[in-house]
């Protein structure tokens, strides 16, 4: 790419990350295939076993992953070599991913609704640079329209937790 | 005659107060999918599908199908707007559409664009009415081993059409197929591929790989990309609406054409993303003004969204008579029948009528509501797009985290839900078609035990599946896709040898 000055240093290029997805690809169609191979992938009595059909699965897995690898070991060309991701972009992305886990992992001990709400509410101050009650009323407003669409209108039970437990939920 | 009496039944069924509203609720959450970027047709029903399970089938079908025609609607809002397609289809509506937008003829651009869909609707919606039943009834014959060959066909399409590296979308396929397989096995009772964990029991849900897949991998390109909207601004009145109207039947060959491609790339799972390019290339090369294409011509606008509507909307046709998805969100409409209890294939319409007709009178009258609410409603979505993304990207974040969750009422949902993300991040980067992984997933089941039926009956050998002229040509044709990219390079060699020759 052009921009490199923009985004920062590439991080990896797109021939490794090609190669070790088709690499990937390939073990899971091996463990796919001994997985199966132990259930058993002939016949009994009954007609075919439990693995017979999910063992070729796992072959032609196995042999797509190799022509990937194959294609991408023989390939020459610039694009390639270009980075998959650079710096600056992929901070970007952690900036959603990381939250995202922390944000599920939260769901577990403190219920959906609050969660939203400090997860929505932190993600605008920090990188919408909003001001905190702007923030705080709209991921409270949101984690209270979940509230009443799911648990109210359509009776879906969603994870609560202490909080909600408080308002008798 | 028969399917137009069909038809009036399913519009008494459609103009129902109750089932009217449920589908302008989806046309508006439709729109609203369509135009957010993160948020595609297919996850957005993903998610909605959980609150339908209380709902009447058809109720719950009638808004589902609203909110993909509100979302084809929706994609070309953003793209001639903000130049940023909401969708993948919408991608060639960008090519002419902004650059009509950055002159000042938005509202052009968007009432051609709108109208152009709906045509293109109109035409596979035509289509479906008269060929759904014939098919229908011609597939009740059908015993395993062709409906393991039709579907066979569906994946081999995928590999002759795709654009997409032949190995790869094998790959991706394959996946599907191996997800669709974890977990317990229904005609023996084992277990596979647990490797000891119970929460694999009862296997990837399909649900949870779409929300992951394009919503959860969709926010992660869209935060790559650093997204700034800077949109041009919209205003639809009735005289510019009138004035579009009197040029566009000037382009009824471009009409025509689009929509042609889309239907037969909507039947076949070809999908309306490469329909919609396909269709432009086509333009761009017969038109007039062909050279000018690019710099703000309808044309450039038309022939795209007629044939992304229509990919999209036949996409629904092997859906409904043989259970076969033409597209990922008509994947997740057909995973939306299995929930309700009804069983897709063509006994739906002998056994359920009204579910059926509903259906495709529910494609009339929403696509005349979508054009009407769309062209009213423009400066509201324009709006919406304002809205910065560090807004947007939390908030479809939560939503697409509930709609994981109320699936199967699982914490571990949410995890699978990341994982399907980071997979969907990785592929979408190094063009992996997610489709075919989808579409694998949603008929891994049905498609092994057709497969299994199959080879029960034959004892093992696989010439079933050549054991009549129905099921060979079938399985003959898949062949032929399948191995397509291969005889497509031979015939390319082949002549250029021949023009080489008398030189």
């Amino acid at each position: 790419m052009t921009d490199d000055t923009d985004n920062g240093r590439g991080i990896v290029s797109n021939h490794t990350m090609e190669i070790a997805t088709a690499i990937a690809i390939m073990i899971a169609g091996a463990l796919v295939m001994t997985s199966n191979y132990e259930l058993g992938m002939g016949w009994d009595s009954n007609g075919p076993q439990s693995g017979y059909f999910p063992f070729y699965i796992g072959v032609i897995l196995l042999i797509s992953a190799t022509g990937i690898l194959i294609t991408e070991l023989l390939k020459r060309d610039a694009a390639d070599r270009d980075a998959f991701v650079h710096h600056q972009p992929m901070m970007r992305v952690l900036q959603i991913v990381i939250p995202t886990i922390i944000y599920v992992v939260a769901i577990m001990y403190i219920g959906i609704y609050v969660a939203t709400a400090i997860f929505i509410t932190t993600f605008m101050i920090w990188l919408g640079k909003y001001r905190w009650y702007i923030a705080v009323a709209f991921g409270v407003g949101i984690a209270v329209a979940l509230f009443l669409t799911f648990e109210v209108w359509f009776l879906v039970p969603l994870p609560k937790g202490p909080v909600e437990s408080l308002f008798g939920y | 005659m028969d399917a137009f009496l069909s038809l009036m039944h399913g519009f008494g069924v459609v103009l129902v107060p109750g089932n009217f509203i449920y589908m302008v609720i989806g046309i508006l959450l439709g729109v609203l999918i369509g135009v957010l970027p993160g948020l595609g047709a297919a996850n957005g029903i993903a998610i909605l599908l959980p609150l339908t399970f209380g709902m009447s089938p058809t109720s719950a079908i009638i808004m589902l199908s609203c909110i993909y025609w509100g979302a084809l609607f929706g994609g070309a809002i953003a793209s001639i707007l903000f130049n940023i397609p909401g969708e993948p289809w919408s991608v060639a509506t960008t090519f002419d559409g902004h650059p009509l937008a950055q002159k000042g003829r938005a509202g052009e651009a968007l009432t051609a664009s709108f109208t152009s869909s709906f045509v293109g609707a109109l035409i596979a919606v035509i289509i479906i009415t008269f060929l759904a039943p014939i098919i229908a009834s011609f597939a009740l014959q059908f015993g395993p081993a062709e409906f393991f060959s039709v579907q066979l066909l569906t994946f081999c399409s995928f590999v002759g059409m795709g654009k997409e590296s032949a190995f790869k979308t094998i790959a991706s396929m394959m996946i599907g197929f191996a997800l669709a397989a974890v977990g317990l096995d229904t005609v023996t009772g084992q277990l596979r591929m647990t490797f000891g964990f119970p929460e694999l029991l009862n296997g990837f849900n399909f649900l949870v790989a779409v929300i992951g897949l394009f919503g959860i991998g969709e926010i992660m390109l869209t935060m790559e990309e650093g997204l700034s909207f800077k949109g041009a601004s919209a205003r639809i009145n009735p005289l510019v609406v009138l004035h579009t109207w009197k040029i566009l039947p000037r382009y009824w060959a471009t009409s025509l054409r689009g929509a042609a491609i889309g239907c037969w790339l909507g039947i076949t799972p070809g999908g309306a993303t490469p329909a919609s390019f396909m269709s432009y290339g086509l333009a761009k090369r017969f038109s007039k003004n062909g050279d000018k294409f690019g710099t703000g011509e309808i044309e450039g606008v038309v022939a795209p969204e007629t044939a992304a509507h229509a990919a999209g909307t036949s996409a629904l046709l092997p859906m409904l008579t043989l259970g076969i998805p033409g597209s990922p969100t008509a994947a997740v409409l057909l995973g939306g029948l299995l929930i309700w209890g009804l069983q897709p294939g063509p006994l739906l319409f002998v056994e359920q009528k009204d579910f059926v007709w509903g259906t495709i009178a529910a494609m009339y009258v929403g696509n005349v509501v979508g054009l009407a609410i769309v062209l009213t409603t423009v400066p509201l979505w324009a709006a919406i797009l304002r809205i910065p993304f560090s807004i947007i990207a939390p908030v479809i974040v939560a939503i697409c985290s509930v709609g994981a969750f109320t699936v199967n009422n699982a914490m571990i949902d949410l995890f699978f839900m990341i994982g399907f993300g980071f997979i969907g991040y990785v592929f979408k980067k190094l063009n992996y078609p997610l489709a075919p992984l989808v579409l694998a997933l949603v008929l891994g089941d049905q498609a092994e035990s057709s497969f299994r039926q199959a080879m029960l009956g034959s004892g093992g050998s696989l010439s079933i599946f050549w054991s009549n002229w129905l099921v060979g040509s079938i399985t003959g044709l898949s062949m032929i896709m399948l191995f397509w990219p291969l005889i497509s390079k031979v015939i390319g060699l082949l002549r250029r040898q021949f023009r080489t020759q008398p030189a």
